[in-house]
C-alpha cells in the first residue's frame, strides 16, 4: 500500500477536526476545543516521521546519506581517491581483458553442433615432426570407408580464387570443402543452402557459398545473388548460400565442394587435405586414436612408397584451432593477475597508511559515542564507493581493450573474432571485485579493531613505534618480489625477441617489393604460354628506373605455412641404394630464376646457378641448399650428385642434376631453422602462381603502383596480390612474438610502476608518521645527509628483501617463460642483471624524494605541528 | 504515551493497541478519532490511547492487509478515513484474543488469588 504523505497528513487534520468538534459538543470552548485536541494527539511531527519510516526502507536513506558523506570524505583527500581508483581498474581491467581473451579462445566451445565431437584428424611423422601432414585424397577416402569411431569425416584445403566480373578482378582466400563439411559441423547458412552430396562428385558444376563478408563487401549484401552465376577462376559458379563468416575450421571468404580428379586419387603422397571428423555419440578420443592408427599402419604396409613412417593423430578440433596460442595466453593471463596482485597490495597499503592517519579521528568520534557499527558501515561506505567506481573503469578499460584483440585477427590470435565480453566475462570480473572487496574488508575489520581510545587521543603518533608497520612493510616486499619476476620474464623476452629479430634469415629483404601473380590455366594452358607471360613482365620491370634486378620464386621465404603445407618433395639419389621410404630425403620444393637469388642476395657457395639453357626441353637441373648438400652432396664428393623428384604431382622420369649449393633460407618461420629445399629452374616448371621480386634503389613501395600496372598492361584480367616488401614479411613473421612481448613487458612496467608507487607511498607516509623523531634527531645535530640515510636504508631494506624473495623464486618464471624464449637461457645472467637494476634504481627514485624531503624540513615547524 | 499529572489511566500495553483496534472494528467501519474514543469509552476511560501512535498502528494494519481504508463522510458531514475490517484482519482478531487470554491466564497464575495490596 503506497500512500503520499500529504495523505497522511489529510488524515492527521481530519482527526483534529472532529476531535475538536467532539470536544466541543462535550462543552469545551472553540478555541480550548482546538488546543485540547492537539495535545491529545501529541507530537504531529513524530507521527508523520514514523509515517514516513514505515513507508521509506531506512537503510537506502542512510546508504545515501552515508554515500554523500564519503563522496565528501573523499574529494578532501582526492589524491587516495584517484590513485585507489586507477589501481583497482588497471589491476581488475587488465585481468578481466585477459580473461576475455582466454574465455573466447580457450574455454568457449566452437560455435558448433556438440562440438565436444569433433576432432582434426592428421598424420604425424615421428622421424621429421615438423612435418605434420594432413591426408592425400586416396588416404582420406580409405579413413572414411574403414573409421568406424566416428559417424563422419570431412576434408577441405584452402584454396586462392580469383573472383572475375562485377569490378576488377580480385583474388580471395578460399576453402574446397568436401560436400558433407557443413552438415559433419552443424552449420547452417545465413542464406541459401550448403552442398549437396552430388556436388562433391567430379565433373559437376560449379556452385559456391560465400562468406557473409564478402557478400557484404563485393556483393552489397544482395540477397538476389543467390542462384546468379559469378566467375572463379575463370568458371562459371552458381552461388547457392551465404556462410556467416569466421565459420567453417578456416578463415575463408568463399567455399566451393571438394571433387576428386581421377589423377589425385593415384597421389598418395600429395598431403594436402585437412581432415575433420565428428566422433560417434560417446566414442571415446583415445579408441579413435587407437583405430586411426591401426588404419595408418595397415596403409604403411600396403603403400610403403607412400604412406611409410606415417601415423595417425585425432585430435579435439578446438586444441587444433587454437595450438601454440593457449600457452601463451595462459602467460599473459598470469602476467595480468600479478599486476592485479600488485595493484591489491599497494591499495591495501594505501588504505591501512590512511587510516592509521584518521584513526585519531575515529578514535575521538569512537569516544564521542559513534557505534563501531556506525564507523565501520561508514568506512565500508567508503571503499565501496571506490571499489565500485574503480571497477566500472576496469569495465569500460576491458571494453576498449577486447575491442582490440577482437580485430587482430586470426594470424595473432585464433577465434579473436570470438573475444568478447560475455557473461562469463562479466562473471568474472565480479567475483574478481568481490575477492578484493572481501581482502579490503578484513584489513578494514583488523585496522578498526586496533582503535584504542586511550594511546591514540594522547597523542601517540608513532614516534618509534610503529603499529601495523610489519604488515605494511611484508605487503611492500611481496609487491617488490613480484614486480620483479615480471619484470624478469618482461627482460627475457624481449632478449627473445631481439634475437629473433637478428637471426640470420638467410636473404636481404631491404629494398624488395614482391607481387604475386597468379595465371589461371583456363587462359594459359601451354606452359610456354606461362613462360611467355612472366618473361615480358620480368622484362617490363627490369627497365623501370631505379629496379637492379628482377627474379621469380613460387614461395616466399618465411611465408611457407607450418606443418609442411606447400610443395614438398620426396628425393631420390642415384647410387644410394634401394632407400626406404621413411629414410628418403624430404625437402621443400621451390621453383625459381637465377635473378631470385640475386635479388634476395641468397648466396652461391658451390656450383652454379640456372642458365638460359636450362629450358624445358634441355637436361633437368635442380640447385639444392647447403643443409640438404650436407646429406646428398658432402664436401668430400667432388661429382654432383643426379636425384629424381617425387611429388605430388607425379616424379622425375629421368635423373635431375644438382648444379649447385646455396646457403639455406629460413622457409616457415624466423625461429625455425632453414628447411632442406631443392629449387628447380623456373623454365622447367612453368608454375603457373609466381610471385615477382624486384630489388630497388629506394623504398620498394613506391614502385607498387609501377609494377601493378606492369602486370595490368600485360593482361588486364589478371589480379595481383600480395604487394608487399620482404621488409615487411620479415616484419609479419615477427608480429606474434612481438605482440606477446609488448604486452608481457606492458604488463611489468604497470607491475614496476605500481612497485615505485608503493615505494613512494610507505616512506611518504612513515616519515609523516616520524616527522617528530626525525625534527629531534635534527636538532640534536644530525645533518641532512644523515637523515637522508636512515630514510633511504628504510628503503633499501624492503627494496633488498623483496628482491631477494624475488631471486628465490626465479624458477618460477623461468619455467612458465621457457617455452617462449628464443635462443635465451631462462636463467640469463644478464637478463636478472638488467631486472634487479631496475628494480633498485627504481626503487632508490622512490625513496629519494621522500628522502630529500625528510631532510629537508625545518626541525621548528615540524614540532611545532605536533 | 504519556500519563498525564494526576491521570489514572493506563498506559497501554506495548502490543495490545493493535488488538484493540481490530476488537473495535469489528463494529464496523470507523475512523481513527472514532477508534480512539471508543477505546476509551469501551475502557471506562480507563484507558488512553495517544492519537500519535494511533495512527502509525493503523498504517501498520493496514499494511498488512488486516484492515482497509477509503476515505468517507462522518456523521458530522466531514471528511475522514474510514478503517473497515478485512477477513484476514477478523481470523487475526480471533487468534488475537486467544493469545491475549492465554496471557492473562498465566500472568494470573503467577500472581496467585489473593489480589496485590498490602
Amino acid at each position: 500500500v503506497r500512500r503520499s504523505q500529504e495523505d497522511f497528513a489529510a488524515e492527521i487534520r481530519s482527526h483534529l477536526e472532529l476531535e475538536a468538534a467532539q470536544l466541543a459538543r462535550e462543552g469545551v470552548s472553540e478555541a480550548d476545543a482546538k488546543l485540547e485536541a492537539r495535545k491529545k494527539f501529541g507530537n504531529v511531527g513524530t507521527a508523520q516521521e514514523r509515517f514516513y519510516r514505515s513507508m521509506h526502507v531506512m537503510l537506502l536513506d542512510d546508504l545515501w546519506r552515508d554515500v554523500r558523506h564519503s563522496t565528501r570524505v573523499l574529494a578532501r583527500t582526492p589524491g587516495f581517491a584517484v590513485v585507489a581508483i586507477v589501481l583497482l581498474a588497471l589491476g581488475i581491467g587488465a585481468t578481466t581483458t585477459l580473461f576475455s581473451a582466454v574465455n573466447g579462445v580457450l574455454l568457449r566451445p566452437l560455435p558448433y553442433q556438440r562440438p565436444e565431437q569433433l576432432v582434426a584428424v592428421g598424420l604425424a611423422n615421428p622421424r621429421q615432426p615438423h612435418l605434420r601432414g594432413g591426408a592425400s585424397a586416396p588416404d582420406f577416402l580409405d579413413w572414411r570407408e574403414r573409421a568406424r569411431a566416428f559417424s563422419d569425416l570431412a576434408a577441405y584445403r584452402p584454396w586462392g580464387f580469383v573472383i572475375d566480373g562485377n569490378g576488377e578482378p580480385e583474388r580471395v582466400l578460399g576453402v574446397k570443402a568436401s560436400a558433407n563439411l557443413f552438415r559433419l559441423l552443424g552449420v547452417r547458412p545465413l542464406l541459401g543452402r550448403t552442398f549437396l552430396t552430388s556436388e562433391g562428385q567430379f565433373g559437376s558444376s560449379g556452385v559456391v557459398l560465400l562468406s557473409e563478408r564478402l557478400w557484404r563487401r563485393r556483393f552489397g549484401g544482395d540477397s538476389s545473388i543467390i542462384g546468379t552465376g559469378i566467375d572463379l577462376d575463370g568458371e562459371r559458379h552458381i552461388v547457392i548460400g551465404i556462410i556467416q563468416s569466421g565459420l567453417g575450421p578456416s578463415d575463408a571468404e568463399l567455399w566451393t565442394p571438394l571433387a576428386f580428379a581421377p589423377y589425385e586419387l593415384t597421389q598418395r603422397g600429395n598431403r594436402s587435405l585437412s581432415v575433420v571428423g565428428r566422433l560417434q555419440p560417446g566414442m571415446q578420443l583415445s579408441v579413435a586414436q587407437a583405430e586411426m592408427q591401426s588404419i595408418a599402419e595397415s596403409l604403411a604396409k600396403t603403400y610403403p612408397d607412400a604412406d611409410a613412417g606415417w601415423s595417425a593423430r585425432v585430435a579435439p578440433l578446438k586444441d587444433e584451432i587454437v595450438g601454440d596460442t593457449k600457452t601463451s595466453l595462459v602467460l599473459l593471463f598470469s602476467a595480468t593477475c600479478a599486476v592485479l596482485l600488485v595493484a591489491c597490495t599497494n591499495l591495501a597499503n594505501l588504505i591501512l597508511a590512511r587510516e592509521q592517519v584518521r584513526q585519531r579521528e575515529l578514535t575521538i568520534r569512537s569516544a564521542l559515542g559513534a557505534g563501531t557499527h556506525r564507523l565501520i558501515r561508514q568506512l565500508g561506505t567508503e571503499y565501496m564507493l571506490v571499489l565500485l567506481i574503480g571497477w566500472l573503469g576496469a569495465l569500460l578499460l576491458s571494453f576498449v581493450a577486447t575491442q582490440f584483440f577482437e580485430r587482430l585477427g586470426p594470424e595473432y590470435l585464433p577465434r579473436s573474432g570470438e573475444v568478447a565480453i560475455d557473461s562469463a566475462v562479466l562473471w568474472f570480473a565480479i567475483v574478481a571485485m568481490f575477492v578484493v572487496g572481501i581482502g579490503l574488508a578484513l584489513l578494514l575489520v583488523r585496522q578498526l579493531a586496533e582503535i584504542d581510545l586511550t594511546t591514540s587521543i594522547k597523542g601517540g603518533s608513532g614516534t618509534l613505534g610503529n603499529p601495523g608497520g610489519l604488515l605494511r612493510d611484508s605487503l611492500l616486499v611481496a609487491q617488490v618480489a613480484i614486480s620483479f619476476l615480471l619484470l624478469l620474464g618482461g627482460t627475457l623476452l624481449i632478449m627473445s625477441f631481439l634475437r629473433a629479430g637478428e637471426t640470420v634469415l638467410g636473404f636481404d629483404p631491404a629494398n624488395v617489393l614482391s607481387v604475386t601473380v597468379s595465371l589461371p590455366t583456363d587462359r594459359y594452358p601451354a606452359p610456354d604460354q606461362r613462360l611467355e607471360f612472366f618473361r615480358e613482365l620480368t622484362d617490363r620491370v627490369q627497365v623501370r628506373n631505379g629496379v637492379t634486378s628482377v627474379g621469380l620464386v613460387s614461395s616466399l621465404p618465411l611465408s611457407r605455412s607450418a606443418g609442411g603445407a606447400g610443395p614438398l618433395a620426396e628425393l631420390k639419389v642415384e647410387g644410394d641404394g634401394l632407400q626406404s621410404a621413411a629414410q628418403v630425403p624430404r625437402a621443400n620444393l621451390v621453383a625459381a630464376t637465377s635473378d631470385y637469388f640475386h635479388s634476395l642476395r641468397i648466396r652461391l657457395l658451390r656450383g652454379r646457378l640456372f642458365s638460359p639453357d636450362d629450358k624445358m626441353q634441355r637436361r633437368p637441373v635442380a640447385i639444392i641448399d647447403e643443409g640438404l648438400a650436407e646429406r646428398i652432396w658432402p664436401r668430400s664428393m667432388s661429382t654432383p650428385p643426379r636425384i629424381r623428384i617425387g611429388t605430388s604431382l607425379g616424379a622425375d622420369t629421368a635423373w635431375r642434376e644438382v648444379v649447385g649449393v646455396v646457403n639455406g633460407v629460413k622457409a616457415t618461420s624466423v625461429e625455425r631453422d632453414p628447411e632442406p629445399t631443392v629449387y628447380l629452374p623456373y623454365a622447367q616448371t612453368a608454375w603457373p602462381t609466381m610471385a615477382l621480386v624486384a630489388r630497388t634503389v629506394s623504398d620498394p613501395a613506391s614502385y607498387a603502383a609501377a609494377v601493378r600496372r606492369d602486370v595490368l598492361d600485360l593482361d588486364p584480367s589478371e589480379p595481383v596480390y600480395n604487394v608487399r616488401s620482404l621488409e615487411q614479411v620479415v616484419d609479419r613473421a615477427l608480429a606474434a612474438r612481438r605482440f606477446q612481448t609488448l604486452l608481457f613487458t606492458g604488463f611489468a612496467l604497470i607491475a614496476l610502476l605500481l612497485a615505485v608507487v608503493g615505494v613512494y607511498g610507505l616512506l611518504s607516509f612513515s616519515i609523516a608518521q616520524r616527522t617528530r623523531e626525525l625534527a629531534i634527531r635534527v636538532a640534536l645535530g644530525a645533518q641532512a645527509r644523515h637523515v637522508k640515510r636512515i630514510v633511504i636504508r628504510q628503503a633499501a631494506v624492503r627494496v633488498g628483501l623483496g628482491l631477494t624473495m624475488g631471486l628465490m623464486l626465479t624458477p618460477v618464471t623461468s619455467n612458465f617463460v621457457r617455452s617462449f624464449l628464443f635462443e635465451v637461457n631462462p636463467w640469463d645472467l644478464h637478463a636478472m642483471t638488467i631486472a634487479v637494476f631496475l628494480l633498485v634504481s627504481a626503487g632508490l627514485l622512490a625513496s629519494y624524494v621522500p628522502a630529500r624531503r625528510a631532510a629537508m624540513a625545518d626541525p621548528l615547524i615540524a614540532l611545532k605541528r605536533e | 504515551m504519556s500519563t498525564q499529572g494526576s491521570d489514572q489511566r493506563d498506559e497501554l500495553l506495548r502490543g495490545t493497541l493493535d488488538l484493540l483496534i481490530l476488537r473495535t472494528l469489528k463494529f464496523g467501519p470507523q475512523h481513527g478519532q472514532g477508534i480512539a474514543r471508543a477505546i476509551q469509552q469501551r475502557s471506562g476511560e480507563a484507558l488512553l490511547v495517544d492519537h500519535g501512535s494511533l495512527y502509525p498502528a493503523l498504517q501498520r494494519l493496514e499494511e498488512r492487509a488486516w484492515v482497509r481504508a477509503e476515505w468517507g463522510t462522518s456523521d458530522n458531514n466531514r471528511r475522514a478515513r474510514f478503517y473497515t475490517l478485512t477477513p484476514i484482519g477478523r481470523k487475526q482478531l480471533t487468534s488475537e484474543i486467544g493469545r491475549w487470554q492465554r496471557l492473562v491466564e498465566s500472568i494470573e497464575r503467577i500472581l496467585g488469588p489473593e489480589p496485590l495490596r498490602e
